[in-house]
């Protein structure tokens, strides 16, 4: 080989070898679409597929008012958390993204590394004391929340109390006898649909019992208590959950049914009971056929606490947002005036597009809602009210995998508050919060 | 084995450079060759020694979410997931599922592909037909198998006409949850499996079978004494993607069972993502190790046997 030859091959391997390490680069970047400071600016949000029109309509808004682009990266809403979190562990981070305010959830982003701070916003003083729990870590602001909270109680259906000759129960006690009676009187009608198919709906009912117990989680949260000790609210809750199922209260297939079998069951009046978030309102009304006044007609709201009956709030990741630090200063402005516009002139349309309760003052709530909507912002109200009981508890989530296995009989409830035990003092550690 | 055998296996001897009188040639040569595998070993580190080291160094790191520190932890996330019984739980499942979709589409395949083999255009439908399912995404797939063993699915609905009330939850009981799952991931990707059988079927010599048939054998011992032993390859390479693929499996678990009754179908990868979602990058990088070493450890004593029992063959 001659000397020309020879340097032929090495540059041709060199070139090789750099464009392989250039794309083994590119591939490692971050989300972020690579921006000209001089032009308008391209962002990256990462959204929930649940997102309904009104958030579509905002995307739009902004970017026409704004000149920028919106690069919109919808994530499958059964698993969200799960998936933002495996994509955030790779190291690529949005420009904004959807995502839970409450400590509990916030905590698992690092906040005070990852998150821009929003303490200077205009949003933060139109907003009463709302950010002193929520979108709050360590007194700085990290999220704006825009939609009302969501509620965790229960929808009920009116027809079938009525043919039993029964009120809807407010209490734990309450619940029992209904069951009882309803299995009594009305034996082809479940009392009570679990949807252990899509996980998470199991949750709902011990939610309830610990209504008043936000103190109690508090104390978990910072280890002056445990989940397992006996007496405590989260452990009676469970036990309460077993109580119900071995009186025979849930549907049979409670570790296959689904959300959307629950809502038709409690729509249909093949059952009476299903324990649900206000938040999942839309997909109630669609096992109406989007008949908001037939929904009403058939089905009511409220929720089964210990002793009373709690509003039990928790914001909804839908319309809360965001904004991860991504380095590059036009973005991260470009990601401030995303929430600057949101939560300025066209949060009325906002409101009136989603028909939700708005968090900050000088906007009008909308009126023209479904009577059962109505129903449900009434009981906010006027119920009293908490945040939900795991608020501040870092790494609760492990709880949404535990229920299926305690449903199924697999775990007693004393297992899974050690389990829980665990996964929470794990995340606890890691995020260095007091007591831990 | 001969040294000829040797050689056509691994073609030593082919482009040989001669070894005397030409020394600086050979040097220079040799120089060459090195720097041609630069880009391949650039691309075998980027994509796969990297993250495998990567992955050994977070599984014993408390990598999370929560904290931007990360720092090596010893056994404590192995510790976690015992205590968890998330390994325990996890590694029974994906053997359980592995071994039962490999088995079931090895099965599935071979059966096709004896009844496929000769090429004509009602073969070829079928052979296009059966592999439909290749093309169908495993969350698709999923969602159809589950919506057939649905409570009140098509499914139970037959039965019924011949047992009247017949209500079984298939999808609700672990002892059928777990091998449905397993057998319509073993259909998913029975087709693919199909056609490499139909090609290792079509290079046995017809003379072999004809001389067979003509030695008295029955078609099962046609089958067992001649077919099989021939398509050894083929089943060697069935058995170690089956297995290596349905070790690795989560689509098909999510949509039909998400991981339940309880957690009777949370494999090992299923479990991996749920840290992840966490945020406990550490206990997942802990699970995907293990994952890994179980492929190691189940896979290459089996294909070395496989291989093995071919040349015994």
């Amino acid at each position: 080989m001659n000397r020309s030859r020879e340097r032929t091959l090495l540059a041709s391997v060199a070139l090789a070898t750099t464009a392989l390490v250039t794309l083994g680069a590119t591939g490692c970047s971050s989300d972020s679409a690579t921006n000209d400071p001089a032009g308008p600016v391209k962002l990256t949000i990462w959204v929930s597929s649940a997102d309904q029109q009104a958030h579509k309509n905002l995307y739009e808004a902004w970017q026409k008012e704004s000149g920028n682009e919106l690069e919109v990266v919808s994530i499958s809403s059964a698993g969200y958390e799960d998936a933002l979190m495996t994509r955030w562990a790779t190291g690529s981070r949005p420009d904004l993204m959807e995502w839970h305010p409450e400590r509990a959830f916030l905590a698992g982003l690092n906040p005070e590394e990852n998150l821009q701070q929003l303490d200077d916003m205009s949003f933060i003083e139109r907003s009463g004391d709302f950010y002193e729990n929520e979108g709050n870590w360590n007194d700085h602001i990290y999220a704006v929340v825009l939609s009302g909270p969501s509620l965790y109680g229960m929808y009920y259906n009116k027809n079938v109390f009525a043919e039993a000759g029964l009120e809807e129960p407010a209490t734990y006690d309450q619940l029992m006898d209904s069951c009882l009676a309803l299995q009594d009187k009305l034996p082809d009608v479940t009392p009570i649909f679990m949807a252990g198919g899509t996980l998470w709906p199991l949750t709902v009912l011990p939610f309830n019992l610990w209504g008043g117990h936000f103190e109690d989680g508090e104390d978990i949260a910072h280890n002056r208590a445990g989940f397992g000790d006996e007496g405590g609210p989260f452990l009676t809750a469970l036990e309460k959950f077993k109580e119900l199922q071995e009186a025979g209260c849930y549907n049979k297939d409670i570790n296959t049914a689904t959300e959307e079998q629950g809502f038709d069951a409690v729509y249909n009046g093949t059952a009476a009971i299903v324990f649900q978030t206000s938040g999942e309102y839309p997909v109630l009304e669609a096992a109406a056929g989007g008949d908001g006044e037939a929904l009403s007609a058939a089905v009511g709201w409220g929720s089964v606490g210990e002793t009373e009956s709690w509003a039990n709030f928790q914001p909804v990741p839908r319309g809360t947002y965001m904004a991860p630090k991504s380095g590059d200063a036009a973005k991260e402005a470009a990601a401030r005036d995303f929430i600057e516009f949101a939560t300025g002139d066209y949060y009325q349309t906002y409101i009136d597009e989603l028909k939700v309760a708005p968090t900050m003052e000088g906007v009008e709530a909308p009126t023209d809602i479904s009577p059962l909507l109505q129903e449900i912002n009434d009981f906010y109200a006027t119920a009293p009210k908490e945040p939900l009981f795991n608020a501040n508890i870092a790494g609760f989530a492990e709880f949404v995998q535990l229920m299926p296995q305690l449903a199924a009989g697999q775990i007693t409830p004393e297992e899974l508050a050690a389990k829980e035990q665990a996964s929470v003092e794990q995340a606890s550690r890691a995020a260095g919060v007091e007591g831990w | 084995m001969t040294e000829s055998r040797l050689s056509a296996r691994t073609g030593a001897g082919e482009g040989r450079l001669p070894s005397s009188g030409h020394g600086k040639a050979w040097t220079k040569a040799r120089r060459e060759h090195k720097l041609y595998m630069i880009p391949a070993l650039v691309v075998v580190a980027a994509l796969f020694l990297v993250p495998l080291a990567l992955n050994f160094y977070f599984a014993f790191a408390n990598w999370t979410s929560y904290s931007s520190t990360i720092k090596p932890n010893g056994f404590d996330n192995f510790v976690y997931l015992i205590s968890q019984g998330y390994l325990q739980k996890g590694t029974l499942v994906t053997i359980l599922f592995a071994v039962i979709a490999m088995i079931g589409q090895n099965l599935f395949a071979i059966t096709f592909a004896l009844m496929l083999r000769d090429t004509n255009r009602i073969n070829g439908f079928f052979r296009s037909l059966f592999f439909v399912p290749v093309l169908i995404s495993p969350l698709a797939a999923g969602y159809i198998w589950k919506a057939l063993w649905a409570s009140q699915g098509p499914i139970n609905e037959f039965i019924g006409v011949f047992i009247p009330g017949f209500d079984y939850e298939w999808l609700g009981v672990g002892a059928t949850a777990l091998p449905l799952v397993a057998l319509t991931d073993a259909w998913k990707w029975a087709g693919l499996t199909t056609l490499v059988y139909i090609a290792g079927l079509n290079a046995i010599p017809k003379e072999m079978i004809e001389a067979a048939t003509v030695d008295g054998a029955s078609p099962i011992q046609r089958f067992r004494h001649v077919v099989i032993p021939l398509l050894g390859p083929a089943i060697t390479f069935n058995i170690a993607i089956t297995l290596v693929s349905a070790l690795s499996a989560y689509d098909v678990i999510v949509s039909m069972t998400a991981g339940g009754p309880g957690n009777d179908t949370q494999s090992l990868f299923y479990t991996m993502r749920s840290q992840f979602g966490q945020g406990f990058f550490g206990t997942g990088s802990a699970l995907s190790l293990v994952i890994t070493v179980l492929v190691i450890l189940i896979t290459i004593p089996l294909v070395s046997y496989l291989r093995r029992r071919e040349v015994e063959l």
